[in-house]
């Protein structure tokens, strides 16, 4: 009951009372005697609250409530550890993601995840790949002719020598032959200078015998 | 109008402008000092409070955010301090304890309760206990509604209606008394 009357008185007081409840706020207070005297000393506070002379200020040190903070310097700055984070993770996201920032004629380059220095390092890898076929090229010409003078040297020495040993070997052979031969007819002279004693012997012998 | 011109005040204020912070003061020391001095019933204890209020509003002003009024907001920061002025003035009573006029010493309470003897209300208000005190005074003299005096005083609003209707009751018991 305590709270619908407080409620009421309330609503009274804020002036938000629909019809219904003005007239249970009226009957209420006519009822109630203590409910009216309340509501009657509500009405009394408000026109006293009114008539309220504000009492003058007293003189007060005013500027003493000013509590004059320091002057920050410019690291003490409360943006300071935000910015801070802000540009860590800024520079990691350059890192995470491999940024590059390239300056050319045209103009300034970013780069992600390393194209950059992947097209940078195929150029210099064409580049160095193309040197060196042309200096593999190059040597093996030069490798190519120097066997040909070579093969050629030997060749020569070759055929030279082959021509100069058959000659020898024919001049050996032959006066092999040669001295065979004339060992050979030293050999037939002996057998027949043989044959010849003893046939002189054979014919010889038998007249000498016969007296 | 005033709104924006508070804002304006407040900016420069947090920035450090002294002179903003001045003409805010101005603007409310009149309103706080009346607030403070039929709070306490004293104008000795009025200014000081009126001070702590303005110190301690100055040290939380950067964390105004213009959800409300800042007159909500300085008196939400004026009863904060309020409650802890009284606690240290009278640490063993409660909040909700009858306050006792000590009527056969004559201070500056009796003066003050004097120099407004033509206002019963704010003399029949200073036998009140401090939590109900603080309703009738944002009701009745701050004009506040029920939903911003509970959230200045961080209660709920049938609490805040609660308050007032026990704070009628003493107030009549007083006021007849001294009619009589």
């Amino acid at each position: 009951m305590h709270n619908r009357e407080e409620w009421l008185l309330a609503a009274w007081l804020e002036n938000r009372l629909t019809e219904d409840e003005r007239r249970e706020f009226e009957a209420l207070c006519q009822e109630d005697k203590e409910f009216g005297s309340r509501v009657e000393l509500a009405n009394q506070s408000i026109m006293l609250a009114q008539d309220y002379e504000p009492s003058p200020v007293p003189e007060w040190n005013r500027e003493a409530s000013f509590l004059s903070t320091p002057k920050k310097h410019w690291w003490q700055w409360q943006g300071l550890p935000v910015t801070s984070m802000a540009m860590s993770v800024f520079a990691m996201c350059l890192v995470v993601f491999n940024v590059e920032f390239r300056l050319e004629d045209s103009g300034m380059m970013i780069s992600f995840a390393g194209k950059n220095e992947q097209q940078k390092l195929e150029q210099l890898v064409d580049a160095r790949m193309q040197i060196l076929e042309q200096r593999q090229a190059e040597s093996l010409d030069s490798y190519v002719d120097q066997l040909r003078e070579d093969q050629l040297v030997a060749t020569t020495q070759l055929t030279n020598f082959v021509l100069k040993s058959s000659r020898t070997e024919r001049r050996e052979d032959f006066a092999e032959f040669i001295r065979f031969i004339n060992e050979q007819r030293s050999d037939d002279q002996q057998f027949y200078a043989r044959q010849l004693n003893q046939l002189q012997e054979d014919l010889l012998t038998p007249s000498s015998r016969e007296p | 109008m005033f709104t924006k011109k508070d804002d304006a005040l407040i900016a420069l204020a947090v920035k450090g402008d002294k002179n903003a912070w001045l003409k805010l003061i101005k603007r409310y020391e009149s309103v706080m000092y009346n607030y403070a001095l039929r709070m306490t019933g004293n104008p000795d204890d009025g200014k000081d409070l009126m001070q702590e209020i303005f110190i301690s509003v100055y040290r939380n002003l950067s964390t105004f955010r213009n959800e409300g009024s800042f007159k909500s907001w300085i008196f939400r920061i004026a009863h904060f301090r309020c409650i802890e002025f009284y606690r240290r003035k009278k640490p063993n009573q409660s909040l909700d304890d009858c306050e006792e006029f000590e009527s056969n010493e004559r201070g500056p309470e009796q003066d003050f309760v004097s120099n407004q003897s033509n206002n019963r209300l704010v003399n029949a208000m200073q036998t009140l206990p401090m939590n109900q005190k603080a309703v009738v005074e944002l009701k009745f003299f701050g004009q506040f509604t029920f939903d911003e005096i509970a959230e200045q005083l961080a209660i709920s609003s049938n609490t805040a209606k609660s308050r007032l209707y026990s704070a009628l009751n003493s107030l009549k018991i007083v006021m007849e008394e001294e009619h009589a």
